[in-house]
């Protein structure tokens, strides 16, 4: 396990191959929770955590479905560790960290159905990565997701005090500063309009 | 009365409080454990009938047809002349390619599929690998086809997402470097006769050859002590080893004497010496000839140096009658000039009795 | 069967269609939509599991407690999705190999649990049905006309509207022009009300 192919693998997780701008998932809490910069900030370590560790947990599942003969309850299985961790986590962070939870909790319920987490846990098996790039691809997959989503959230929080025409107020003006932003990053792959 | 009208309004307020409690929360693990089994087993049905196996498509058939010419075109190619090729029949020493990929593969290499081309004038048969190794993006699928000594004959890409691929300035050259090699083969070595820069697609290719050069070598036999038995394949052969067998397919083992050429088993288990005389220009023939216990069963005429007129020692059936059941003894006892008697043929008859006898020697150092 | 509510619920497909008014299920929309195809085949994959989730779901709502609500439903919604993985990937290789990646992420979709949330729970199997086919069939509608209009960008030769930024940016565009033409419409919605009970 060399340096280069671990920074190969942070780069291409948080740039190159960002999992919102370029591979477009995690788009609708990127609408969501990118109003203001501290939902921003919080949403994203919240995701960070949650991806970090599911997709070191779904490693470790895939390998037995794989020993087992029954990868077709990968879905299944990836979508309920998910569910489970994301429980675990409300639970533990009520109990035993009451200030964290009352900044993050709000965004936990919603880390299920948030598609960056259950498309990372399967790029990781569909790359063939080891335990080690799991972790690395997982945790910096998270850093991309959470960098997007400030840089929206700096931009929203500007766009408060522009006057927007109305039918582009919300959703669509958010969509289009996206597409900016995706064209930004493209630049990092090397594509040229 | 009182007594009973407290308890009946005592009871089921305490029973409400523990084993209600218990008994939601026992629903709770009941109903969830219920829909869990009853998905999982609608899904092992499923996947019983709904198993992905990689189809031999038309696209896959005419990238087969360039790298293993069956020299019709890709339509008739596909209908008639490529196959794909199921391991469980067939007497290839690998029965199964996920036991195979389970041993020898890879969360990063795999073989996907085996087929075989072939030529529609000659009837050559040429092995074609599908075989994936871990890219950059994704899985890099190589169809690569070998020729008789499991050396790369054609090479092709089937798929590939990479995002650098365009990289590879010159794919065919790429291709040229695999041409010929076998083994183990080090991406470094490529690239630096290449030139090709693109580091994590090159060693997704590099993988997949490595991986199906590997299968290709054990296609015949896991672990033949270092010898590779390889799947008989020229028609020709095949055609002289039906006369000798009843078998449907072939493996063939090189072997290093200075008579016996190799040894052939039949997937029906048959036993085949393929020995010459080692007598010379004449005398020199070649036969092949299936051996049980130590007898011969049948004999088969491959090659000779015989002139025209000797017809007699080139007819099976005429060989047949003379060797068959005969024991290394009873050939040795064969009076060759009596054999010749009806033909004049002395040194021909020689060099029959002397490659029986030779093939009939090396099965029972053998066995 | 009440009618006015079996209309309301057929017509939901439309009047809160998933991605421009409820703005649900963005990821597919924008990931899936270079063209018609992979949108067509995404959009029934889709439609298929919200009907057959939604069925079940009504079906057991009254057998599974309210605390495991949401574990099962997802056990149904990922058994759907591994099913239509399967037929795909049997079937319709072509097709998985464009869109298989975002098979799996039909479980995540927010429109499917979503639906079974606010509606299959909570309503008898026809209107879950119905809902199901409207809904599943509204969101193929969005994905086949985005599918449609970028490839048409493609074909015209700006080769952005092939990337995801080119997908925000189309759907941006669409979704504004809907506000637009649903603002025109409730204005003038309004004016005509105001007229008429100025007659009366």
């Amino acid at each position: 396990m060399s340096i280069a192919s671990i920074i190969t693998i942070v780069l291409s997780a948080v740039l190159t191959e960002n999992i919102v701008l370029s591979k477009t998932l995690g788009i609708c809490p990127l609408l969501g929770t990118s109003k203001k910069t501290d939902s921003a900030v919080g949403m994203g370590l919240a995701v960070t955590f949650v991806i970090t560790v599911s997709s070191v947990v779904c490693y470790g599942l895939f390998q037995l479905l794989s020993l087992w003969n029954i990868v077709y309850l990968q879905t299944i299985v990836f979508i309920l560790v998910i569910a489970s961790l994301v429980q675990l986590l409300d639970i533990v962070l009520k109990r035993f960290s009451p200030t964290l939870y009352n900044s993050l909790g709000i965004y936990l319920a919603l880390i299920t159905t948030n598609c960056t987490v259950l498309g990372t846990a399967n790029l990781v098996i569909d790359k063939g990565y080891n335990l080690l790039e799991t972790f690395v691809f997982g945790f910096f997959t998270g850093i991309g997701f959470t960098m997007v989503l400030i840089l929206m959230s700096g931009i929203r929080e500007k766009l408060n005090r522009a006057h927007i025409p109305a039918p582009f107020a919300g959703f669509p003006i958010a969509l289009i500063i996206a597409g900016i932003l995706a064209m930004a990053f493209a630049g990092f792959s090397g594509f040229a309009f | 009365m009182t007594q009973t009208q407290t308890l009946r309004q005592k009871s089921p307020r305490s029973q409400n409080g523990r084993s209600g409690a218990l008994g939601n929360t026992l629903r709770c693990v009941l109903v969830l454990g219920v829909i869990a089994v009853v998905c999982v087993a609608l899904l092992a049905v499923a996947n019983r009938f709904l198993k992905t196996e990689i189809q031999l498509d038309k696209d896959t058939s005419a990238l087969i047809n360039q790298i293993a010419p069956t020299g019709a075109d890709d339509n008739t190619a596909h209908a008639s002349y490529i196959k794909m090729v199921d391991l469980g029949k067939g007497g290839y020493a690998l029965g199964d390619l996920d036991a195979y990929n389970k041993k020898y593969g890879s969360s990063s290499r795999k073989v996907r599929a085996l087929y075989t081309s072939t030529h529609k004038d000659t009837g050559k048969v040429t092995l074609v690998v599908e075989a994936e190794g871990k890219g950059y993006v994704d899985a890099v699928v190589m169809l690569i086809a070998y020729d008789q000594d499991n050396k790369i004959s054609g090479i092709v890409t089937k798929s590939q997402s990479e995002s650098f691929w365009s990289h590879i300035k010159d794919v065919d050259q790429l291709y040229k470097a695999f041409i010929g090699t076998s083994g183990k083969i080090e991406s470094d070595s490529i690239a630096s006769q290449t030139g090709v820069t693109v580091k994590y697609t090159l060693d997704g290719m590099v993988s997949a050859v490595n991986i199906a050069n590997d299968f290709v070598a054990r296609l015949g036999g896991d672990d033949q002590g270092g010898q590779t038995l390889v799947a008989v394949t020229d028609p020709e052969k095949l055609e002289k080893l039906a006369v000798v067998s009843d078998a449907q397919t072939f493996l063939f083992t090189a072997v290093d004497t200075a008579t016996v050429a190799g040894v052939y088993a039949g997937n029906n288990g048959d036993y085949i010496v393929e020995a010459a005389s080692g007598l010379g220009s004449h005398s020199e023939v070649t036969l092949l000839v299936k051996i049980e216990n130590g007898t011969v069963v049948k004999v088969a005429h491959v090659s000779d140096g015989f002139s025209e007129y000797v017809q007699f020692f080139r007819d099976n059936t005429e060989l047949n009658k003379i060797f068959a059941g005969k024991t290394a003894a009873d050939v040795a006892a064969l009076d060759a000039k009596e054999l010749a008697s009806s033909t004049g043929a002395t040194k021909s008859a020689q060099g029959v009795c002397t490659a029986v006898a030779n093939a009939l020697a090396y099965a029972a150092e053998e066995a | 069967m009440d009618t006015k509510k079996l209309k309301e619920t057929a017509l939901g497909g439309i009047l809160n269609n998933p991605v421009f008014v409820l703005v649900l299920g963005m990821c597919p929309t924008i990931g899936m939509s270079t063209n018609v195809t992979n949108a067509l085949g995404l959009g029934l994959a889709t439609a298929f599991v919200l009907l057959f989730s939604n069925i079940f779901v009504s079906l057991l709502r009254k057998v599974i407690p309210d605390k495991v609500r949401l574990p099962s439903y997802i056990i149904i919604i990922a058994t759907f999705v591994t099913l239509v993985k399967m037929f795909l990937e049997k079937f319709l290789p072509a097709l998985y190999a464009s869109i298989g990646q975002f098979i799996p992420l039909i479980v995540v979709n927010c429109i499917i649990l979503g639906r079974a949330e606010a509606f299959a729970g909570k309503n008898s199997v026809g209107y879950a049905a119905v809902d199901g086919i409207s809904m599943g069939l509204g969101f193929t509608a969005s994905l086949v006309i985005l599918g449609a209009i970028r490839m048409a960008l493609i074909a015209a030769g700006m080769s952005i509207f092939q990337t995801a930024a080119g997908g925000f940016i189309t759907l941006g565009l669409l979704m504004a022009l809907f506000n637009y033409i649903l603002n025109i419409y409730r204005n003038h919605r309004k004016a005509g009300l105001l007229k008429g009970g100025a007659n009366v």
